[in-house]
């Protein structure tokens, strides 16, 4: 076990798994590597294996000198490291915080994942019947090996599991009365060309598109868009009306009365507008696309059949279920740490580098019990409770306005084995190079 | 760090007494890419992205970027759009073989929307783009970059009250426009006299104008906005900067050491050393004179992007090589350090397309100089030490081929070098990569995630120590190491640029980017098969000994 051959055989094996999981992960992405290669048992056995190896070679040293003193401080930092990251990862909390600007939250949310089935038989009042941790990357779901829940009536399955998909949006026309209404729309010149849809919800509500120059707006317009160049879609009585806002102007630039497949002029630029679909009632219909690999649209989904029909969710998200007598929630997706304290973000504030939309530097103003307007930033985080906040990103709407901030949230059992091994490794190699000097050199041995 | 300021302002300032000057046009400040640069990097910048180079036919950047403005139906006439993705070409009909292609070619294409509409369909999909996409992306930004010059809109030189952007040319209220006209009247008056061969007392003449006309402008945009618009010298040290290209010279003159290097260990003749140590010493010096004035500019330690840190590295690989030759006298240490610096200053030089040395705002996870320096600098300079082991290594695979039994001593004195170099290596790159766990854990939240960057840093390291344990047990002995110190090198290709320009996974993006890798993986297998070929010929000479 002390044998220096099978060291170099560790270290060869662990060089070769680190780097198959390298690639896993740009394929993959990082969670995919994790699980299938950093946390997997292969992974563990070489760790071991290493662990055992440089044990076994700091006893054989014994007794110990004090020309061995560098090789031992070297190498039992290494095993500190080692064991300092295993703690860390199965006794220490690594997750993120999402706080919109203005607001507070006490939840933590992390990495694993589960599913939880919530049922109601009014509709009004859901008894919780599970809650378990899922791991659908190290094991998927097959329809011959699903993953059951048993309800009172049936079973829910999950018999698919698909890590990338990206959920398209699809929009028909409807002949519910509380539908939305869309338009879908070409706007081109002799530079650009570009087809979209626009989709109000409600009457209330309003989508905006913002399109380089000019917004697209259906419904109400916000008053930050007012005073802007606007291309404006309403419906009266399924009538289309089309009307344009200049930058600068005061008053509404063109009006149009509109219907499908018409084009209109609207003398700015040279643009044309061709509307190519006009549905005075529409809903929303989705559908999965799906990938090999990670991007920031793709989500992961899985397929559920309860009483024959199959159904799809995505993680994160929740889905209803009817039965005869009973209503039933399911829910899949990233679990969450509930604090026994809460995080107020008072304030996010962003400095850009002058003329251009690119961040400089970021911070977060918090407010946590008996610590008021804390700035967190980059490279300077909040210590609380044994806990550390961390500036990790933040999010913008989509005027590039910051709404809210992200924070990962650690904490880290392992971390004094780890900062000692740093130090006993550091020392190590210093020594090294001291004793170093007061041996022999090994290949000037002459015969 | 003042006197080290005001040191290198007076130097700055003698060197362009004795060498060039520079002209005020030149030092106009202008707002571009999140920073303050002098119209002559502006211009630079930009006619690089455009032309694929600084120059065109000899004419400086910065005159022809302001002809744009002046005459841009001239210039979409001329062949100065470079296009090299082939797919593209073919996309847009244009022949396969050119380089360089006219704006009206390129732009007044009918497919040119659609490959525009394809471009942002890609862009919706949040994918990672081919080097197609990328190709068209740079398409795009070359239209955009043309038009918007050639409009007015994209040279901002004025600071406008209660914004942070400051005004273009195009937007400048009356009393600007006027003295701009005025510059723009006496730059054609001057380019006038330059291309019809006026008199040396013409030119200088109309120089003086524009050198005046500029300062006018200069002077009542200081005045109407005190405080918004840049005075002081460091524009003129940043144009020296671009003029001078200390790391062209730097790359020059480690060539030339590198020819002596290797004429003396053909030749031996020991007087041609001194020179070769002197040639070595100059393109130090310039080297040390280039990353003052870059840090100097920057404000930063000179690792932030892949270009910087190749001029890093080669500046690494000389100390080392120097240290080194001078504790263990081995001459084989200086023709390695020469060749590392050699090929690293070349590289650094003539890929601009790949390695950006253009001066970027840094990513707001980067802007920590304490952390950048000691973790980012420990980690590169390590490289240096693992690329001068190689180039030794090459050396002693070549004295292997001359002759195992005759070179035995060089051999053994090759594969000690080898030996120490590695070990140098590791002693920055091992504390490096904890260096780099503490800031992670410091500024993340966790010391270690098995992200591809680090990981990759410690598989080179697993595989340098691999080969210093081998040596211990035998299994690793003077060929092994000398193909070692080779065959290694590619787990810190790996690390320094697979990771970023291969993989292209992880949280060092901010070091991303693309192209070489055909180039990059020719060097790694040429290696490789050198290494096999050698060894084999090792095993029948041994044979028939």
């Amino acid at each position: 076990m002390a044998s220096l051959k099978l060291a170099v055989f560790t270290m060869a094996l662990m060089a070769v798994v680190s780097a198959v999981g390298t690639f896993v992960e740009a394929k993959l992405g990082l969670e995919h590597a994790q699980k299938l290669v950093y946390q997997s048992y292969w992974m563990i056995a070489v760790m071991v294996l290493f662990v055992t190896n440089l044990t076994a070679v700091i006893l054989d040293r014994w007794p110990w000198q004090a020309k061995h003193s560098s090789f031992i401080l070297a190498h039992v930092g290494l095993i500190m490291l080692v064991l300092g990251q295993w703690v860390g990862n199965n006794y220490g909390l690594d997750g993120t915080m999402n706080i919109n600007i203005g607001s507070e939250n006490k939840f933590v949310t992390v990495s694993k994942t589960e599913v939880q089935v919530y049922s109601s038989f009014d509709a009004v009042q859901y008894t919780r019947l599970y809650r378990q941790d899922v791991d659908f990357i190290s094991n998927p779901p097959t329809p011959e090996k699903p993953l059951v829940f048993k309800l009172e009536e049936g079973e829910l399955k999950f018999t698919e599991f698909k890590p990338f998909v990206v959920p398209k949006r699809d929009i028909l026309p409807s002949d519910n009365e509380n539908s939305g209404r869309a338009v879908r729309f070409q706007i081109k010149n002799n530079q650009t060309q570009a087809v979209e849809w626009v989709y109000q919800k409600s009457s209330q509500l309003s989508d905006i598109k913002p399109m380089g120059l000019m917004n697209v707006v259906m419904g109400p317009i916000k008053p930050e868009l007012v005073g802007q160049n606007i291309l404006h879609f309403e419906f009266q009585n399924d009538e289309l009306i089309v009307t344009t806002y200049k930058k600068g102007e005061q008053q509404l630039h063109r009006r149009w009365m509109a219907k499908e497949s018409d084009s209109l002029q609207l003398d700015w630029m040279g643009f044309e507008l061709k509307l190519l679909r006009v549905l005075p009632k529409a809903e929303e219909s989705w559908d999965f696309q799906e990938k090999d690999g990670p991007t920031p649209l793709t989500v992961a989904a899985a397929k559920i059949n309860y009483k024959n029909k199959d159904q799809w969710v995505l993680q994160n998200d929740t889905l209803k279920i009817f039965s005869e007598n009973a209503v039933y929630i399911l829910t899949y997706g990233q679990k969450r740490f509930e604090l026994d304290f809460s995080v107020q973000l008072k304030d996010f504030e962003m400095v850009k580098y002058e003329g251009v939309n690119k961040a400089m530097e970021y911070k977060s103003i918090v407010n946590v019990p008996t610590i008021e307007n804390h700035v967190i930033s980059m490279n300077e985080p909040l210590k609380f409770k044994g806990l550390t906040f961390y500036q990790a990103s933040f999010q913008q709407d989509e005027m590039g306005k910051p709404i809210s901030s992200v924070l990962s949230v650690n904490y880290d059992p392992g971390r004094v084995l780890k900062y000692l091994g740093s130090l006993l490794v550091s020392i190590g190699i210093i020594l090294l190079f001291y004793f170093k000097r007061k041996w022999s050199w090994p290949f000037s041995k002459k015969p | 760090m003042a006197f080290f300021k005001k040191a290198l302002v007076s130097f700055v300032f003698l060197f362009n007494c004795l060498t060039f000057a520079v002209t005020e046009l030149q030092v106009l400040p202008v707002q571009d890419g999140g920073r303050q640069k002098p119209f002559d990097s502006f211009a630079r910048e930009n006619l690089e992205l455009v032309y694929g180079k600084t120059s065109f036919e000899g004419r400086p950047a910065y005159e022809v970027i302001f002809t744009w403005m002046l005459t841009p139906e001239a210039w979409a006439e001329k062949e100065i759009f470079q296009v090299s993705n082939l797919d593209v070409k073919k996309r847009l009909g244009l022949k396969e073989d050119g380089k360089r292609y006219k704006g009206q070619d390129l732009f007044g294409n009918p497919a040119f929307t659609d490959l525009m509409v394809e471009l942002r369909d890609k862009r919706e999909t949040k994918e990672k783009l081919t080097p197609y996409y990328q190709a068209l992306q740079r398409l795009e930004n070359q239209y955009f970059i043309f038009t918007e010059i050639a409009a007015g809109r994209m040279l901002k030189v004025l600071p406008m009250e209660g914004q942070e952007v400051w005004g273009s040319v195009a937007e400048l209220p009356a009393e600007f426009q006027g003295l701009f006209a005025e510059i723009t009247k006496s730059f054609i008056s001057s380019i006038g006299t330059q291309v019809e061969g006026g008199s040396s007392a013409d030119k200088a003449q109309a120089l003086k104008t524009l050198d005046q006309a500029v300062l006018n402008f200069k002077k009542a945009a200081q005045e109407k906005s005190a405080g918004l618009y840049p005075t002081g010298s460091s524009f003129n040290i940043e144009v020296h900067f671009n003029e001078f290209h200390p790391f062209r010279w730097s790359a020059v003159f480690y060539g030339l050491s590198l020819l002596l290097y290797i004429l003396v260990w053909v030749m031996t003749k020991p007087i041609m050393q001194t020179i070769a140590h002197g040639f070595l010493g100059v393109g130090f010096l310039l080297h040390t004179y280039g990353f003052a004035i870059r840090v100097y500019l920057t404000g930063h330690p000179p690792v932030t992007n892949m270009y910087e840190t190749v001029v890093w590295v080669a500046f690494g690989a000389v100390v080392f090589a120097g240290i080194l030759a001078y504790y263990m006298k081995n001459k084989f240490l200086m023709v390695g350090g020469a060749m590392v610096a050699t090929l690293c200053m070349i590289v650094a030089d003539n890929a601009p397309v790949i390695l950006d040395d253009s001066i970027q705002p840094l990513e707001a996870v980067l802007r920590s100089n304490y952390w950048l320096t000691i973790h980012v600098l420990t980690i590169t300079v390590s490289y240096s030490a693992f690329f001068l082991a190689m180039a030794l290594g090459d050396i002693g695979l070549i004295y292997y081929l001359r002759g195992e039994k005759k070179f035995a001593s060089e051999i053994k004195a090759i594969a000690q070098s080898v030996y120490r170099s590695m070990q140098i290596g590791l002693a920055f790159l091992i504390p490096g990569i904890i260096l780099g766990g503490i800031w992670a854990d410091y500024s993340w939240g966790r010391f270690w995630g098995w992200d591809p960057k680090e990981t990759w840093a410690l598989i080179a390291a697993l595989g340098y120590l691999g080969v210093l344990h081998g040596r211990l047990v035998g299994l690793v002995r003077d060929f092994g190491m000398i193909a070692g110190g080779v065959a290694t090198f590619s787990l810190v290709i790996m690390a320094w640029y697979g990771v970023n320009f291969v993989l292209g996974a992880g949280l060092h993006s901010y070091g991303f980017g693309a192209g070489g890798v055909e180039y990059v993986s020719a060097f790694v297998i040429a290696h490789f098969i050198l290494i096999i070929y050698v060894a084999l010929v090792r095993r029948e000479r041994q044979k028939h000994q």
